[in-house]
């Protein structure tokens, strides 16, 4: 698991567990299509990444191919640092 | 699963004057008979939904009985109050208005909305207008996050994503509206031993498009069971005035002029309407599509965001939970 990975994981359980164990969420499953997160959440996520990666997500890339999934967050940070290989580890 | 493959506006027509009948004959028996009301109290917006309830309420239970309040504000437009006053006199009813400025303002509905716009847009002061919006769900994959938008005295417009802690804190001050409406419903309803009217069209009642214990509060919904579409063609039927039909659908709560669709739905109510048919009668996304003219991965995501908001706002329609079942508490 990489660092982001594992920041991710954490900053979700901390914030969304709401009772649920999401130690067994898949990396590829969806965070929005089953209620997991909403739109509201969505935002606090992207605050989050920008806040810990200090980056700057602009409202065309807040699209499920970005956001959507553990891995698709993961992939998404490694860009945005110009580091894509992250997504890959 | 295809059920319908000829897909078009048609599956939403209905007998205007069969379903005027059934509307009537329920909020008769509903008043007079197991409410045991003398009459209905309805607030009044200008638009198709309340002017339609207050001609079937007048029909059902003769105009004498009902009662129309006009509640403007501060930030509601003046065609809101004469479309509104438009609306009372063509149902033949009595209206009367009540200016709900004072009881907001005590309330810190703008204070409190204003601060929340300020942590976003240090800038936004007195004499500038606002409104918040989302982007459209038919243009691009986006998530629906809502921007703030506010226009200085001059025209300029500064626009700004909304924060969790912001978003939170103006939904919740601009409720102060609807809630204080309906408090003021309740208000001529317990004065005058009258049932609430609640207003929503089935679009609004099945999105969650309302406010908990604001305009989601009433005794009986007369035309939630219908789409927005049959709405209007009730309201053709019963003589609804033709400037209240042609207005197009508006929130009227932020300062600045904002549609449904920019505030919370993903499409003009006729083509979300016949989205909400499909998906409640398992119709091909692909078959909506060709009827609306749009592709089928636009429709695809309209199915999401329907889904979506049924699962954020289901709580809005839950009873107040029980640990046990407890005698005389209703049914």
């Amino acid at each position: 698991m990489t660092t982001v990975e594992q920041e991710v994981r954490t900053f979700l359980a901390e914030n969304f567990s709401l009772g649920k164990d999401i130690s067994h969420l898949s990396s590829s499953q969806s965070l929005t299509e089953r209620g997991f997160i909403d739109s509201v959440g969505i935002v606090e996520v992207l605050t989050f990444l920008e806040t810990r990666y200090e980056i700057q997500i602009s409202d065309d890339e807040t699209v499920p191919e970005n956001i959507d999934t553990i891995d698709n967050i993961v992939r998404f940070i490694g860009v945005k640092r110009g580091a894509p290989e992250a997504a890959t580890q | 699963m295809t059920l319908a493959p000829n897909v078009s506006p048609d599956l939403l027509r209905v007998n205007a004057e069969q379903v005027t009948e059934e509307i009537t004959a329920f909020i008769k028996a509903t008043v007079d008979g197991r409410m045991r009301k003398r009459g209905v109290v309805l607030g009044l917006s200008g638009g198709v939904d309340s002017t339609v309830c207050a001609a079937l309420c007048a029909r059902a239970l003769g105009p004498e009985r009902v009662l129309g309040l006009l509640m403007p504000e501060r930030e509601s437009s003046d065609e809101t109050f004469e479309l509104g006053r438009l609306a009372g006199d063509s149902a033949g009813i009595t209206t009367i208005v009540e200016d709900i400025t004072g009881v907001l303002d005590a309330a810190g509905c703008y204070s409190r909305r204003d601060e929340a716009i300020r942590s976003l847009i240090p800038e936004y002061a007195a004499g500038w207008r606002c409104k918040v919006s989302l982007p459209s769900v038919v243009e691009s994959d986006q998530y629906r996050i809502f921007t703030v938008i506010a226009q200085a005295p001059d025209g300029a417009q500064r626009r700004a994503r909304v924060s969790p802690a912001a978003y939170h804190e103006m939904i919740s001050a601009t409720n102060f509206k609807q809630r204080t409406r309906k408090m003021m419903e309740y208000y001529h309803a317990d004065r005058c031993n009258y049932a609430v009217i609640g207003t929503p069209n089935r679009l609004e009642y099945d999105q969650g498009f309302f406010v908990k214990n604001g305009d989601g509060s009433a005794d009986l919904k007369p035309i939630a069971h219908l789409y927005k579409t049959q709405v209007y063609q009730l309201a053709e039927y019963l003589g609804v005035p033709e400037t209240i039909r042609m207005r197009p659908p508006t929130t009227d709560t932020y300062s600045l002029p904002q549609t449904q669709e920019e505030f919370y739905f993903s499409l003009p109510y006729d083509k979300m309407d016949l989205c909400l048919y499909a998906r409640n009668n398992g119709i091909d996304a692909a078959d909506v599509a060709q009827a609306l003219g749009l592709n089928e991965q636009q429709i695809e995501r309209v199915f999401r965001d329907i889904d979506s908001k049924r699962r954020a706002t289901r709580y809005l329609h839950l009873k107040p939970q029980l640990v046990a079942e407890v005698i005389g508490g209703g049914d």
